[in-house]
């Protein structure tokens, strides 16, 4: 007797859970975010690298920094200070699928020291990036000068929130 | 990934969290025991790499390994000394009908597990603080690193508890690059110890479906794969909330209630808010006590050890582990709202909650229907039954005292935002929730009434 009202629950259980997922906000989640994620798990598992990880994770900006630091490396530029733009001057310029991170972040990422236009020791940047469509590249600051209108210039611009 | 590091840093977390639920003389069921040995050896493994930095030690894969073997042979004294030859209980398998539930957990657990241990640490409280320390700290072998000469001025995650810090060194070293499965660790052990808390209150069917409910909850079930600190801090005050009770219902022995006040300073030690929250338990703790009938002494003695007990975690968060470790002096002064005496802040921060937070439709997709469905069943519970169990009113009461305390550390504190501190926050109440709904007088009704007809003669 008892064990066929076991059975009589477990058939109760499948239509309860079958029920709870076929309620729209979850089924979304469940069959989309959790079984479908954006980034399939085929593409997950192909890309078992930390590097490939991180630009899967980090996207196009990550990648783009560590091309750009990796120029300088192969150009052996020990100790350069990277003048980071705000987002709204790239955006201004056409560049699309390039996001400006802090400072912190960016140390995180290239383990190289970025500043912003109003960072304390902005005088000491040697590089900055520039917009190069669609993308950005490095560029040599090249005198006192070029790092003053490249200050100015970035000032007009609200630093992002992030 | 090195799966000889996980096995160790595994061992130690069981171990050392053996040794401390004996030294509080837990006597738990084996499933709670190993969960929460399991949960409880995370934190506490946490605390190597700072006494690390503490004694002037270099922060390397050596040091660290003897450190945790040290730290977990010390923690595990208590084992030693009460020795006893383990009896191997025989397990409780689930049920036929739990199955459909437990698929599903099951696979959402093994989704959270391999996202944690896939993608690298995303959020940006991590990469500004935490994560960046600990990266650094790895390669130069000291928690006050280079870190520090970078331009700092659009953050003060630093500042943060060395929880997440000492961690993930920990894992880097040991187990992978992106370290974070010690998140994996306390989020299969806490859920697994929830979901068999819950079916020993209600009938498993019923627990399965609210433990559907809980784990479904689009928002924290990221936080279980995402390193950030509310995930944790979560599960350590659901934690207190229930050694309390067992404490007061279940089990008189002082261990429960001092081991609460440990669980407690852990979720200080990991936000130091949570103080606060922790303050606002007070009452309750009194009132506990007034109930057990206990002596006016005992009770100020006890009421204080609670206080005190909690704030200590504090202390060396702050005082000791952050004053030591970041060589940016901290200005708690500054953090303060200025304009203390324009209370509408508070009410507007409460109001928000439900309004922003929970009865939007950006509550339904951070957090699904769970918390209309807690409502709904408190709403029934009042109308309808109108009694609540000692555990129920203890998780009312927790519940209460987050959305209050959350209101109040809004006001109290600028930087405590809507959309991230206190959405976030609100975590604290989740599990509070699914243990209200798993004593509420409607569903234990319910629960009877399947109980009976699935057994109906209950001599069997």
């Amino acid at each position: 007797m008892a064990k066929s009202q076991k059975f009589d629950l477990f058939i109760a259980s499948v239509i309860v859970v079958a029920l709870f997922l076929a309620i729209p906000q979850y089924n979304k989640w469940f069959f989309g975010f959790i079984l479908q994620p954006p980034l399939s798990y085929r593409t997950q598992l192909e890309n078992l690298d930390p590097e490939a990880r991180k630009i899967l994770r980090y996207s196009n900006s990550y990648a783009i920094y560590m091309q750009s630091i990796g120029a300088l490396q192969q150009l052996n530029i020990m100790h350069p200070v990277i003048l980071l733009p705000p987002f709204g001057y790239l955006r201004d310029n056409g560049v699309v699928d390039v996001d400006v991170v802090e400072p912190p972040e960016f140390y995180y990422y290239t383990g190289y020291r970025g500043v912003l236009p109003t960072s304390p020791g902005v005088e000491k940047a040697t590089w900055t990036i520039v917009p190069h469509k669609p993308t950005v590249m490095l560029r040599r600051i090249h005198s006192k000068e070029d790092l003053d209108n490249l200050i100015n210039t970035y000032k007009r611009y609200k630093p992002e929130e992030k | 990934m090195n799966f000889l590091g996980l096995l160790f840093l595994l061992v130690a977390h069981y171990l050392s969290g053996r040794g401390l639920l004996r030294l509080f003389r837990m006597q738990l069921p084996p499933l709670h025991a190993f969960c929460l040995s399991m949960a409880a050896g995370v934190p506490l493994l946490s605390f190597v790499p700072c006494i690390l930095q503490l004694l002037s030690f270099s922060i390397t894969l050596m040091s660290v390994s003897i450190g945790i073997g040290v730290f977990t042979g010390i923690l595990c004294i208590p084992l030693l000394i009460g020795f006893k030859r383990p009896q191997f209980k025989k397990i409780t398998l689930p049920f036929l009908y739990e199955l459909p539930f437990v698929a599903v957990m099951f696979l959402l657990m093994a989704v959270s597990v391999w996202r944690c241990f896939y993608y690298p640490p995303i959020a940006r409280d991590m990469l500004t603080g935490p994560e960046l320390l600990a990266e650094f700290t790895v390669r130069e072998g000291t928690m006050i690193n280079s870190v520090f000469s970078v331009d700092l001025s659009t953050t003060n995650n630093y500042f943060k508890s060395p929880y997440i810090t000492s961690l993930q060194i920990i894992y880097k070293l040991l187990v992978c690059p992106f370290g974070q499965l010690w998140l994996s660790v306390l989020f299969l052990s806490f859920t697994m110890w929830l979901y068999s808390l819950v079916r020993s209150f209600i009938h498993p069917v019923i627990a399965g479906l609210l433990m559907l409910f809980f784990i479904a909850l689009p928002d924290p079930y990221a936080y279980s794969y995402i390193i950030l600190y509310d995930y944790s801090n979560m599960v350590f005050f659901c934690l207190g909330f229930y050694f309390l009770y067992r404490w007061y219902q279940e089990d008189s022995r002082l261990g429960n209630f001092f081991f609460s006040v440990f669980l407690f300073g852990i979720a200080t030690y990991i936000r130091t808010e949570t103080l606060i929250l922790v303050t606002m338990i007070a009452p309750l703790v009194l009132f506990l006590f007034w109930r057990k009938h206990m002596a006016a002494k005992k009770m100020a003695l006890y009421t204080v050890i609670f206080l005190l007990g909690t704030a200590a975690f504090y202390f060396v968060c702050i005082d000791v582990f952050v004053r030591n470790f970041v060589p940016i002096p901290l200005d708690i002064k500054s953090q303060i709202n200025p304009n203390l005496a324009n209370v509408s802040v508070f009410f507007t921060r409460l109001r928000d909650i439900f309004t922003v937070l929970i009865f939007s439709e950006h509550g339904i997709k951070e957090y699904g229907y769970f918390i209309f469905l807690f409502f709904g069943i408190l709403l029934t519970d009042i109308i309808v039954v109108r009694r609540f169990n000692t555990m129920a009113a203890i998780a009312l009461y927790g519940i209460v005292v987050v959305f209050i305390g959350l209101s109040f550390i809004g006001y109290l504190l600028p930087l405590a935002d809507l959309i991230n501190t206190t959405k976030r926050g609100l975590f604290k109440a989740l599990p509070l929730m699914l243990l209200y709904m798993a004593n509420s007088g409607i569903l234990l009704r319910l629960s009877d009434k399947v109980r009976m007809w699935e057994t109906p003669n209950p001599s069997r």
